[in-house]
């Protein structure tokens, strides 16, 4: 290194004081302490907004069963759900109407019922993409005759030994500079690494990215991804509904989502993986599907908003697919996304952190994530699993692109986070980010302005869908019933 | 409560309270050959990459027997050493045996690749540079599989040199085990001079 620029490197370097330096056990417990609490955030907040769409989808459920007894009373006898629920409603209230809150919680079992089956579909099809399958993983095998590969291999089972794990699958993708993680858990992770990362990284930067990658599988955060995946995708997807009655090609997507979940086989779970995978994306059908006459028309006329009669007869789905279509898809890009995002950033805070407590030298990390960022960082991945990369992978819009929040941590912070492990300050990092604490007071100002936003969303959201329920669901069905019975 | 019953209960509930004991003494000299195991899995795959190594730079490195054998000698020696420390792998004796040979081996490997420098067509070759990297990853293998052992072995130093296990581990066999201290070089451990 030439002295000029020598003494330019070392002039801003100061050795922090180790009363000033962060243990990264503490670092960990900590960064741990705040992706629970966030967790348990996000769970409750799920949990809410499914009871929410559950009571939305009350009425047509019931309905529907109502009118199926109705239909079987015609060859035998059978009891009149609907008159009884009629006649539950419009009496007149006594000490012996049982409290709203049961009625609801009533109402809204067999929509919850509905949204646990979709769940476990879901999570079903999720689990059999290839993306977290050990057994057919993506990319290829590391090239033995390749001393950069050999190397990141032999670098990952280096760090999976420190940290008493099973070593992971390793997989390399050609022409990329990144790497994820990914699985279903600690013994069936797979590391997915670009191929040009081991000409562009020193031994000991590939160990620092091998320890933050290992340190992920260790941490949980494989499965924890997955799951964050899977609920931001099915929100996505339930948030897509609200277009199905406007738009063509979204009305042909949602009826081919909805038949793949009512008849799981294996070519249904290929569809349900590929619109969970690219939930906000193409609306093509996937490759080898069998395209319908109705979806290729639908694809024709793609923005023509004009009803089919299809459209038409479907109408009675439309107060409640459309509102908690409405519903997710607000609360998913104002809450759900945001938190998620932010729980996400504190597991790679933390899986640095692990890093360094394995590897020893925050130097490496931090120049790794310098050079990866800094040749691109690509890595070709389904937007469901962008967020399961290292480094930001810019070229890969993921799943949590309509949070206001990026899901990844800026490279300056991550870089503080760093130093205050001992790495190296480096001048040319970028300015200094705001601190923690004023990025937390950001956030509980937008929580409060945004918290009774969302409530008073929810309940006009409820209330439309009343009464839209009222004129296109309850209002055929009542007319139906009254021809049965 | 008379004292027959107290005895009655007395004595169950101390047989157990030292079965317990006992048990976890073996659960913890049961770890410590399991992380033993891990590194004699890695200290068999250097010592075999070893002869291939030479192979190799034999070929390029023919005035430097002196050098090429001292390396065999000292991984004959390491190979011994790791055969006697995987039969009693809580015996500090062969633990301490086997650092040290296995610190002479890691010195003469640097004295071999300090010498390969002087030679570009050996440092070029493709087989060399494989083998080297496998032999530096085998090496960080062992080096992180040694924190696991030496995490075991403080385990069931404690337990073994804890009361009440104290009083009978040695009656049963247990004893204080070694920690290892790998690829150490004795001469890296003298004090440095330092000239002004």
């Amino acid at each position: 290194m030439p002295e000029a620029s020598a003494s330019c490197a070392t002039s801003h370097w100061q050795a922090r004081a180790p009363s000033a330096r962060e243990d990264f056990f503490a670092a960990i417990a900590r960064h741990r302490r705040a992706a629970w609490r966030i967790t348990a955030l996000c769970v409750v907040s799920y949990a809410v907004l499914g009871l929410v769409v559950a009571v939305l989808m009350a009425p047509l459920l019931y309905g529907v069963l109502g009118l199926a007894l109705d239909a079987a009373n015609l060859l035998t006898s059978t009891p009149d759900l609907l008159g009884l629920a009629g006649q539950a409603f419009l009496s007149p209230a006594t000490s012996d109407t049982p409290h709203s809150l049961w009625v609801a919680l009533l109402a809204a079992l067999p929509g919850v019922a509905l949204v646990a089956i979709a769940a476990r579909t879901l999570t079903r099809a999720f689990e059999r993409s290839p993306m977290f399958r050990s057994d057919a993983p993506i990319g290829r095998p590391a090239d033995p005759t390749r001393l950069a590969e050999t190397r990141m291999r032999n670098v990952i089972e280096e760090m999976a030994i420190a940290a008493a794990i099973p070593a992971p699958q390793v997989r390399f993708m050609d022409g990329s500079v990144n790497a994820a993680v990914f699985g279903s858990g600690v013994g069936q992770a797979t590391i997915l690494i670009g191929a040009r990362m081991g000409d562009c990284l020193t031994r000991a930067q590939l160990q620092a990215v091998a320890g933050h990658l290992v340190s992920s599988i260790a941490n949980g955060d494989v499965l924890i991804g997955m799951r964050a995946a899977l609920a931001l995708s099915a929100f996505s997807l339930a948030g897509r509904m609200a277009a199905s009655f406007t738009n063509r090609a979204v009305f042909a997507s949602t009826l081919r989502l909805a038949r793949a979940l009512v008849a799981p086989t294996t070519a249904n779970l290929g569809v349900i993986i590929a619109q969970l995978s690219d939930p906000l994306g193409t609306l093509d059908p996937p490759a080898g599907t069998v395209e319908t006459a109705s979806e290729r028309a639908a694809k024709q006329g793609a923005t023509d908003s004009r009803l089919t009669w299809r459209q038409w007869v479907l109408m009675p789905l439309m107060g409640p697919l459309i509102l908690s279509g409405l519903l997710a898809g607000i609360s998913n890009a104002l809450l759900l996304a945001p938190l998620m995002s932010v729980m996400w950033r504190q597991r790679k805070y933390m899986a640095d952190a692990t890093a360094v407590r394995l590897i020893g030298d925050p130097d490496a990390l931090d120049e790794a994530l310098t050079r990866v960022g800094g040749a691109g960082a690509l890595l070709r991945l389904a937007p469901c699993a962008a967020h399961l990369c290292i480094v930001d992978p810019a070229a890969t819009r993921g799943i949590f692109g309509d949070s206001f929040i990026p899901i990844f941590p800026p490279p300056a912070l991550r870089h503080q986070a760093l130093v205050r492990m001992g790495a190296t300050e480096r001048s040319s990092a970028g300015a200094r980010s705001a601190p923690a604490w004023l990025l937390n007071i950001i956030y509980l100002l937008l929580s409060l302005i945004l918290g009774p936003f969302l409530l008073a969303m929810m309940m006009s959201a409820a209330m439309a869908s009343m009464a839209t329920s009222c004129v296109f669901t309850l209002m055929p069905i009542s007319i139906l019933h009254h021809f049965l019975r | 409560m008379s004292a027959g019953a107290l005895i009655l209960l007395g004595v169950p509930a101390l047989a157990v309270w030292l079965i317990s004991i006992y048990n976890q003494l073996v659960a913890f000299r049961n770890q410590v050959a399991n992380a033993f195991a891990q590194i004699d899995v890695q200290l068999k795959r250097r010592h075999d990459l070893i002869p291939n190594l030479i192979e190799v730079a034999r070929r390029y490195m023919s005035f430097e027997r002196e050098t090429l054998e001292a390396v065999i000698a000292a991984r004959t020696k390491a190979a011994s050493a790791r055969t006697a420390a995987s039969g009693s792998p809580s015996d500090p004796n062969a633990i301490a045996s086997l650092s040290a040979a296995e610190g002479a081996l890691s010195g003469s490997l640097g004295r071999l690749f300090a010498v390969a420098e002087n030679y570009p067509d050996l440092k070029a070759n493709e087989q060399m540079a494989q083998l080297s990297e496998e032999l530096t990853s085998t090496e960080n293998k062992v080096a992180f599989a040694r924190q696991a052992f030496n995490d075991a072995v403080m385990k069931l130093n404690t337990a073994v040199a804890s009361f009440p296990a104290v009083l009978f581990s040695g009656a049963f066999g247990f004893k204080v085990a070694g920690t290892l201290a790998l690829f150490e070089n004795p001469a890296d451990r003298e004090p440095v001079s330092v000239r002004f």
